[in-house]
């Protein structure tokens, strides 16, 4: 699944260990889901998303995952 | 964030007392079995025994130092407790069979140490199975956590 993480990140002059301490994950999570390699249960995308003041649609992209 | 400090600190003495029970075996062992244990027949056995207890003394001297800088620090306690909340790695741990396969492996080597007192062959079987478990377990985490 693609995001718009590491775009708001680098907007925000955030490193990943900064947003994983905010929204009570760990560098790894966020890097994973920054790739693509793992996808955010909803408790942790609505934190994220929530974080930047975005809602989920707007930080995720849910358009491949729907195919 | 005050719960978890005080889970940590229950768990710190439990670590504390397990520590000193092991120490107390393994001061047995090398200064005249005060206690009057039995001792496995094969020297190699109890050997292997000590071998063990050593490693797991280390561990919970390692996991003491960890738990008392997690109490102390704020900003450790919330790293800490981050880790250990984090979805991505309780799920690499579940699809690894963690959980069941280290408590699975503990009660295997407990069994082993029993059985080295009769047979040595059950020692052997028991012991092996023991450490491929745990081996295949940090194997699959590994394979997992480069998959998520």
């Amino acid at each position: 699944m693609k995001t718009k993480i590491r775009e708001l990140r680098k907007a925000n002059k955030l490193s990943q260990e900064e947003l994983a301490r905010a929204v009570g994950t760990t560098r790894q999570t966020i890097t994973s889901i920054e790739i693509g390699k793992y996808i955010a249960s909803l408790p942790l995308a609505y934190k994220i998303s929530h974080y930047f003041g975005l809602t989920i649609e707007e930080v995720f992209d849910f358009s491949e995952s729907e195919e | 964030m005050l719960n978890f400090r005080e889970k940590l600190k229950k768990r710190r003495w439990l670590i504390r007392i397990s520590c000193v029970i092991v120490l107390l075996v393994i001061i047995n062992h090398y200064f005249g079995n005060f206690l009057s244990f039995p001792t496995p027949k094969e020297p190699h056995i109890s050997d292997f025994q000590m071998g063990l207890l050593m490693g797991i003394e280390l561990c919970l001297i390692f996991l003491s130092f960890k738990y008392r800088k997690a109490i102390n620090d704020e900003n450790e306690l919330q790293d800490f407790y981050n880790s250990e909340h984090d979805e991505r790695k309780n799920l690499i741990r579940q699809k690894a069979g963690y959980p069941v396969i280290w408590a699975a492996s503990i009660v295997i080597l407990i069994a082993a140490i029993i059985a080295g007192y009769y047979n040595v062959t059950v020692f052997y079987s028991l012991a092996a199975v023991a450490v491929i478990q745990i081996f295949f377990a940090a194997f699959l985490k590994f394979v997992y956590s480069k998959k998520y």
